[in-house]
């Protein structure tokens, strides 16, 4: 029972904003769920967080880092784990977690040590939808780092929903971890998150993600990425990466092709793959020098040494605006060839 | 002012309760000024102790009383409770010529006083005190969820703040209406 009131609304604002910002973030949260009014006024001060993780799944959760703190809202979307239908079903409860970093120094060891606080509490649904409870905690804060992660099998998606519930994501996961093969639905679901957030985003990790022809990794090359990574994917052609656009990308597949990769560096030594600094393939195959290197008449060879003993080399070669890049390739377990621009 | 009502506040105002200056500290007679709340009983304050006040200190450096004119003049407070003023005044005097620590203990306890005092200390300019007593109001909700924040800080519900905006809105509209044939009738 509460038994002490105070009105806070009556105080005035300079008055109001000094008390919410000596209490803690999840606090500040909680205030900003208590009308409209308490919301705009909490959006006024212009707190600042470092990043926000959405994480679409069978549990929908967000993790909001602040600081030494980092809020953690789970929704649970029915009895029995029932599965969630879309961003506009409403939860049954929210668990919010808190954990508060401290560091402690041993003044023995003088080693450092980071203590982490936890406290669960669950708030009630406040009559929010899915959708509304992202877009209400993404627009709280300021923050230039929203990233988020689907699992296209357990949610149902449409584009403008995205459009307008989500934050700008910086960061994107898409993981398409599925039991069988693809349905209509998955290649649907995977479209339909990278048509929302393709234009936008910046670093965009793929998990063997189902596309078709007509949304192919062709089209995602294309998109103006620092950092792409793709794992597994379905069908991958070389010709896929004749677009390619973005700064860094770690293609990692089941069998690749020696012959496709010299090629690709043909192009680069021709002028192709301006904004490529970094690329790196592996998966299974035999590591054979001559067929990777054929016809790219190297500046450099050198050789080094690796951990295992065994005796492993690197290329230098330059392209037609005098760019150098070096080329090296491992054998452990897979093949790895790594491609990295010098200058 | 009536002396009567005032009892002994006025006619002899009460010794702050700081402890004794140390042997150590320089002997420089001590200057006292005097306020008063909306109850009219006269508290004497030690320039020290009104230092933590911006607005008295501002008020002090400005004015420039001697002992005998500060005790002619109290400076009035009417905006504040009596027994609020009494709370300030008690812990400007525990905290005179001290650091204050980052957690205070000397903080008033009534806290169904706490917005008034609240009030009066942002009026004050007390910085540290207000410090303290935003805190205070913070941790009233320290832990709790929307539902329980709604209730101690009795934050009314969208529909209440709607309603409320509108009868401003018709409350504004109708002073506006007023003043216009006021006008109105004054040019004629």
């Amino acid at each position: 029972m509460i038994n002490l009131r105070f009105p806070l609304q009556r105080l005035p604002d300079d008055l109001c904003s000094k008390v919410l910002k000596t209490m803690d973030p999840h606090e500040i949260i909680a205030y900003s769920f208590t009308s409209k009014k308490a919301f705009s006024f909490i959006q006024t001060l212009g707190l600042s967080l470092e990043d926000v993780h959405i994480k679409m799944g069978k549990l929908p959760a967000v993790y909001l880092n602040i600081g030494c703190y980092t809020v953690e809202f789970n929704w649970r979307m029915g009895e029995n784990g029932k599965e969630m239908a879309s961003l506009d079903d409403i939860p049954v409860s929210v668990d919010v977690t808190t954990e508060k970093h401290n560091w402690s120094l041993n003044l023995v060891t003088m080693k450092r040590r980071m203590i982490s606080e936890y406290r669960v509490s669950t708030w009630s649904k406040q009559k929010k939808t899915l959708g509304e409870w992202i877009q209400h905690l993404c627009s709280i804060f300021r923050c230039e780092h929203y990233e988020s992660e689907f699992k296209i099998r357990e949610m149902t998606f449409d584009v403008q929903s995205f459009r307008n519930i989500f934050p700008k994501l910086r960061r994107a996961c898409i993981n398409g971890f599925l039991e069988d093969e693809p349905n209509e639905d998955d290649f649907q679901n995977a479209q339909v998150i990278l048509r929302a957030f393709l234009p936008y985003v910046k670093y965009l990790r793929l998990y063997r993600v189902p596309l078709q022809e007509n949304f192919s990794l062709q089209h995602i090359g294309m998109a103006n990425l620092k950092e792409l990574e793709i794992y597994y994917p379905q069908n991958p052609k070389f010709d896929y990466l004749l677009t390619l656009n973005s700064e860094r990308c770690i293609i990692s597949e089941n069998q690749f092709s020696l012959r496709d990769l010299n090629r690709f560096f043909k192009l680069w030594k021709k002028g192709s793959y301006t904004k490529l600094k970094f690329l790196e393939v592996h998966g299974e195959n035999i590591a054979d020098w001559n067929v990777l290197m054929k016809g790219l008449q190297p500046e450099k060879e050198r050789r080094l040494q690796a951990d295992g003993g065994e005796e492993e080399k690197e290329y230098t070669i330059q392209n037609c605006y005098g760019i150098c890049a070096r080329i090296r390739m491992f054998n452990n377990r897979f093949v790895s060839v790594k491609f990295t621009v010098l200058n | 002012m009536s002396s009567t009502e005032q009892g002994t506040s006025s006619a002899a105002p009460a010794e702050p309760t700081t402890a004794p200056e140390s042997a150590a500290a320089p002997e420089v007679p001590e200057s006292f000024y005097y306020v008063h709340g909306k109850d009219k009983v006269v508290h004497k304050v030690s320039a020290g102790a009104l230092q933590h006040s911006a607005l008295i200190h501002g008020m002090i450096s400005n004015l420039g009383y001697t002992e005998e004119q500060a005790k002619a003049n109290p400076f009035p407070f009417e905006n504040i409770d009596g027994d609020i003023l009494q709370m300030v005044v008690d812990w400007c005097n525990q905290h005179k010529g001290k650091p204050t620590p980052p957690e205070d203990t000397n903080l008033p306890k009534q806290k169904e006083k706490l917005f008034d005092l609240v009030l009066a200390v942002n009026y004050l300019e007390i910085k540290e005190l207000l410090t303290y007593c935003c805190k205070q109001v913070a941790m009233m909700v320290k832990g709790k969820s929307p539902e329980e924040i709604r209730e101690i800080w009795m934050i009314p519900t969208d529909a209440e703040d709607e309603a409320a905006e509108k009868e401003a809105k018709k409350r504004a509209g109708k002073e506006a209406a007023g003043e216009t044939a006021a006008a109105a009738g004054d040019a004629k």
